[in-house]
């Protein structure tokens, strides 16, 4: 579906990491030889993750990116109407961890909180949702994501290199003459691509990502492109999914976007799922502020199958630095 | 062609030159022969041969033989 507001901001980004730090190269194992490895991180660009330990969860540090960017822009609590997380990691079963996370924020009862179980394609996902629910009723919302558990289980030993654990928080707010695209598709047809089962492993179609990235994304994103008569010298940076560095760099090749317009945060924090969009604004949050505001396209992608493209202008003054926390909240 | 197609396969798969090729050849008989040497693969060919597959193409070229004939049907 294509559609546009004309009056929904993004005010803020807020990222944090959790602070250990893990590098691929010390992962030599009987299953991963340092050849291999190089290999690997040649390819995918990840040359480093950050991973939680000890009883810090993913929640815990959108939480606490959502703490953030709460004080930067002086928002009050009460101001907030919905919270919509973007997670496949809750903490319970049910309820929602986003209601866990609204008493950890203190934040008031006038307000809808949900999660949302989507992964990559989560964070261009959650904007549409969030765009949807206040652009008719006003009021401020925040936009958070983050996944990882210690357990999860994975069927490729290599596949462990890939990923590492971030959360974010995105504020949004109505407001008259803010222009906000987005599109987005699915296919469960093809769920097989990437799914897991209860208490078993990843399973990963590597190839079938692939195939998958190159054909139907890249076709999205010039298809939007046109819907909205977009011309790529319009748009200030691109940020892609960061699943890996050869992916992203073809589907920019494909559509005709010159890499330094790209923003990317994988070579040290991985694919941290529906988190990497937003963590790649903040992770380039230099670059970015050097113009006072910035016209940006989104576009997630991954496990559904489900991809999604979001086009917007935003202020850089409140995209916040990364920071790193082992901070855990106990509820 | 075909000899091209090898070519980028046997670099690819970090083959020695002196092993010999056969179209039999899959990810469960070559050692480096892993998703990422098949995306690497497919976008060496697409390159080498200005050609652009599908994505039921890329599925399908799960051998030696397999990649030949994708390929091949691509670039006639």
């Amino acid at each position: 579906m294509f559609g546009e507001y004309s009056n929904i901001a993004v005010r803020g980004i807020a990222s944090v990491v959790p602070k250990k730090n893990i590098e691929n190269l010390d992962c030599v194992s009987d299953e991963l030889s340092s050849h291999k490895i190089n290999k690997q991180m040649r390819l995918t660009g990840i040359e480093r993750r950050r991973i939680l330990s000890g009883e810090q969860t993913a929640s815990d540090l959108a939480t606490l990116a959502a703490s953030d960017l709460i004080e930067e822009l002086e928002w009050s609590k009460d101001s907030i109407k919905v919270i919509v997380y973007i997670t496949q990691s809750p903490d319970l079963e049910i309820p929602s961890t986003a209601l866990l996370i609204q008493k950890r924020l203190g934040i008031g009862k006038n307000c809808l909180a949900f999660d949302v179980n989507l992964g990559c394609s989560g964070y261009t996902a959650g904007i549409q949702i969030v765009s949807g629910l206040i652009h008719q009723t006003g009021g401020r919302a925040l936009l958070l994501t983050s996944d990882g558990r210690k357990d999860i289980k994975r069927k490729r030993a290599a596949d462990y290199l890939l990923f590492g654990h971030a959360g974010t928080a995105t504020a949004i707010e109505v407001e008259e003459g803010n222009r906000l695209c987005y599109r987005h598709q699915s296919d469960g047809s093809r769920f097989r691509t990437i799914f897991r089962e209860h208490g078993k492993a990843t399973e990963m179609d590597g190839t079938a990502v692939f195939a998958f990235t190159i054909n139907d994304v890249a076709e999205s994103i010039e298809q939007t492109m046109q819907y909205f008569s977009l011309e790529e010298n319009l748009i200030d940076y691109y940020v892609f999914h960061q699943g890996q560095r050869m992916i992203i760099d073809n589907l920019a090749d494909v559509c005709g976007i010159p890499l330094s317009k790209m923003l990317y945060s994988l070579q040290d924090y991985g694919n941290t799922s529906s988190s990497s969009v937003p963590l790649s604004i903040c992770k380039e949050e230099e670059k970015l502020k050097k113009k006072s505001q910035v016209k940006l396209y989104l576009c997630g992608y991954g496990v559904g199958l489900s991809w999604g493209s979001v086009i917007l202008d935003m202020s850089t003054s409140h995209i916040l630095k990364i920071r790193e926390s082992s901070y855990h909240y106990h509820d | 062609m075909l000899e091209k197609v090898e070519k980028i396969f046997r670099e690819v798969m970090e083959l020695d030159d002196d092993i010999e090729l056969n179209d039999e050849m899959n990810s469960d008989n070559v050692e480096e022969w892993d998703s990422l040497a098949s995306m690497s693969l497919v976008l060496q060919l697409e390159k080498e041969f200005g050609i652009k597959f599908e994505f039921d193409d890329v599925l399908q070229m799960d051998s030696l033989g397999a990649i030949k004939k994708v390929t091949a049907g691509k670039v006639q």
